[in-house]
């Protein structure tokens, strides 16, 4: 287990925080967000009037109420945004890092397939892997995020798991927009069969309503001769006869396995001997939550775990773990 | 006018997805035909594979084989070498042993002899001197019969030892020429590559079928539906057959004879 790394402006290390001081930094964060909830309702209710007050003349009264209701929503929203990040982001950002700091690795490391841990919560994948890995759209560099980088041996296979956030700016109409394409986790690992090695890139995206996350595609779009599969997933492939190389009627099964396990939006790409997992969730990793008390948040660090745990379990074809 | 433009759209209309759907079917039937030539490509491939793989194995073994017998023979002979050092071996601490003790005794014998000398000399008569000297003479001849039978029981366990000796640096020699001629018999490596290459080479094999019949399924999917099919009557492109399995290897009995 190496040394954790840490935020440059972190004052504290979690390491040096008791239990009962950390609980007592995730209650001040928790008092603060009810405030800020307050406020933000306060803000909604005393918009009401004003809003209304406002109304163009021409409109009828059902129109005038439903235009308050958003107008004031929306208000309310704004109101609430604004005094999470004044009053809120600061507290919680502290509890957050310490929380992981103290208890990441450590729950992390009981599970005895996981090996060679080390956890940093700043660092991630880079822009350059992701946009290599052409796991999942990349977008533009100065809006790409990766944290909380967990590294190690998962049954004897390296493997890398992180936050990455890809965004890019987008104009809509008169104004330019900051469009999320990707946020969730992506996971890698050194090996997917021992045996084989996937000549260049092969991508198998889930087809999702209203979601795209891929970016980049290789030249062939492949029809495997599973109809179910096809149904579900877009595979591109640089090579045709690479894909049913690599995704043979085992390895299609897994992957419909998989995606049926974790309940997400998947993405799985085979380069060279590599494997990119990418799975679309809002949550980020490891984040303590406010509303739980913490002895009891490890679980929630364990299923951020079960994930990767999943992927290497069913996807990893390798003999020397069987 | 109108009537006449209107048609001549509709008829180029129609011709452009006549051929449209024409190139379509041709690419399909191309693709079949890349498909089954993937195929060929995978078989050659295992064949020459595996042809030249089998005859690597087959030397390394057989040369294996070879090796092996010899050095059985040389780990024989050194095993009949060591029970006769070990054997020797026992009979050189004997040996040892019985030489010191007669060696002793003998040392025993020559501090008695020199006690006697001196109590004669202090009280002696020209008659003992005779007595002393013929006790002396005796004494010498006693000596040295005893001497001697020491002499050649130790010039017979000086023989066995250097025996031994040799005997030993014969075995030492034997080892160590055993040492730089053991080979080291990596052939469980050539027969672990030999098993990769199979598995590699049926899977490209595998792929290859299926790449086939996936094109030739949207091949026959494509000249069996409408409007396609008219496109294809009319220049007579018929149905390709699927790869199919092997009549052996429908119903496969394990045996192991």
């Amino acid at each position: 287990m190496r040394t954790i790394e840490l935020g440059k402006n972190q004052g504290n290390t979690g390491d040096f925080l008791s239990d009962e001081e950390l609980e007592k930094l995730r209650k001040k964060a928790r008092t603060r967000y009810i405030i800020a909830v307050i406020l933000a309702v306060a803000a909604l209710i005393g918009s009401i009037p004003i809003i209304w007050s406002c109304k163009p003349e021409e409109y009828g009264m059902i129109i005038d109420i439903i235009i308050t209701i958003i107008a004031a929503g929306t208000i309310g929203l704004g109101a609430l945004g604004l005094f999470y990040w004044m009053i809120v982001q600061r507290a919680y950002n502290k509890f957050n890092q310490a929380f992981k700091s103290k208890y990441v690795l450590s729950v992390v490391s009981a599970n005895p397939d996981l090996k060679d841990l080390a956890y940093s919560q700043k660092r991630g994948f880079t822009y350059d892997e992701i946009r290599n890995a052409a796991v999942v759209a990349c977008g533009q560099q100065q809006y790409f995020l990766s944290e909380d980088l967990l590294t190690g041996t998962y049954k004897d296979i390296e493997f890398r798991f992180s936050d990455v956030t890809s965004r890019r700016m987008v104009r809509r109409g008169k104004k330019n927009v900051i469009e999320e394409i990707f946020e969730g986790q992506v996971m890698s690992f050194s090996e997917f069969d021992e045996r084989k090695i996937s000549d260049g890139h092969l991508q198998i995206f889930q087809k999702e309503f209203l979601s795209n996350i891929k970016g980049w595609t290789a030249d062939h779009k492949i029809e495997t001769d599973n109809a179910l599969f096809n149904k579900k997933f877009q595979v591109y492939a640089a090579d045709e006869h690479n894909a049913y190389y690599v995704l043979t009627p085992q390895v299609i099964e897994k992957i419909m396995e998989f995606s049926e396990a974790v309940g997400e939006q998947i993405a799985v790409t085979f380069r060279g001997k590599y494997m990119f997992v990418a799975i679309a969730r809002i949550e980020s990793l490891f984040d303590g939550k406010v509303d739980v008390p913490v002895p009891e948040q490890k679980a929630h660090i364990l299923q951020d775990i079960s994930m990767l745990e999943k992927a290497g379990d069913i996807l990893i074809t390798s003999r020397k773990r069987e | 006018m109108e009537t006449i433009l209107i048609v001549g759209g509709v008829i180029i209309l129609l011709l452009a997805l006549y051929i449209i759907m024409y190139n379509r079917l041709k690419k399909l039937y191309v693709k079949v035909e890349e498909g089954s030539s993937g195929i060929d490509v995978a078989l050659e491939k295992r064949y020459d594979l595996l042809s030249e793989e089998i005859e690597a194995v087959k030397k390394y073994l057989a040369h294996e084989y070879e090796t092996f017998v010899k050095v059985s023979q040389i780990r024989s002979n050194t095993e009949e070498q060591k029970r006769n050092f070990d054997q020797q071996k026992e009979l050189t601490e004997d040996a040892m042993k019985s030489i010191d003790a007669r060696l002793n005794e003998q040392t025993k014998q020559m501090e008695q002899i020199k006690r006697n000398m001196e109590t004669s000399r202090r009280g002696f008569t020209r008659s003992s001197n005779e007595r002393y000297e013929a006790q002396q003479a005796a004494n010498q001849q006693a000596m040295e019969a005893g001497l001697e039978q020491n002499e050649m029981t130790f010039n017979h366990k000086l023989g066995m030892m250097s025996n031994i000796h040799r005997d030993l640096s014969g075995v030492g020699a034997s080892v160590n020429a055993l040492m730089e001629q053991y080979p080291t018999l990596y052939s469980w490596i050539s027969m672990e590559h030999f098993q990769k290459s199979i598995f590699d080479a049926e899977e490209h094999l595998q792929a290859a079928r299926r790449l086939y019949n996936a094109n030739a399924s949207l091949y026959n999917q494509a000249i069996a539906t409408f409007p396609q099919l008219i496109v294809a009557a009319i220049h007579r492109m018929k149905k390709v057959d699927f790869y199919q399995v092997e009549e052996q290897k429908k119903s496969f009995a394990v045996k192991f004879d």
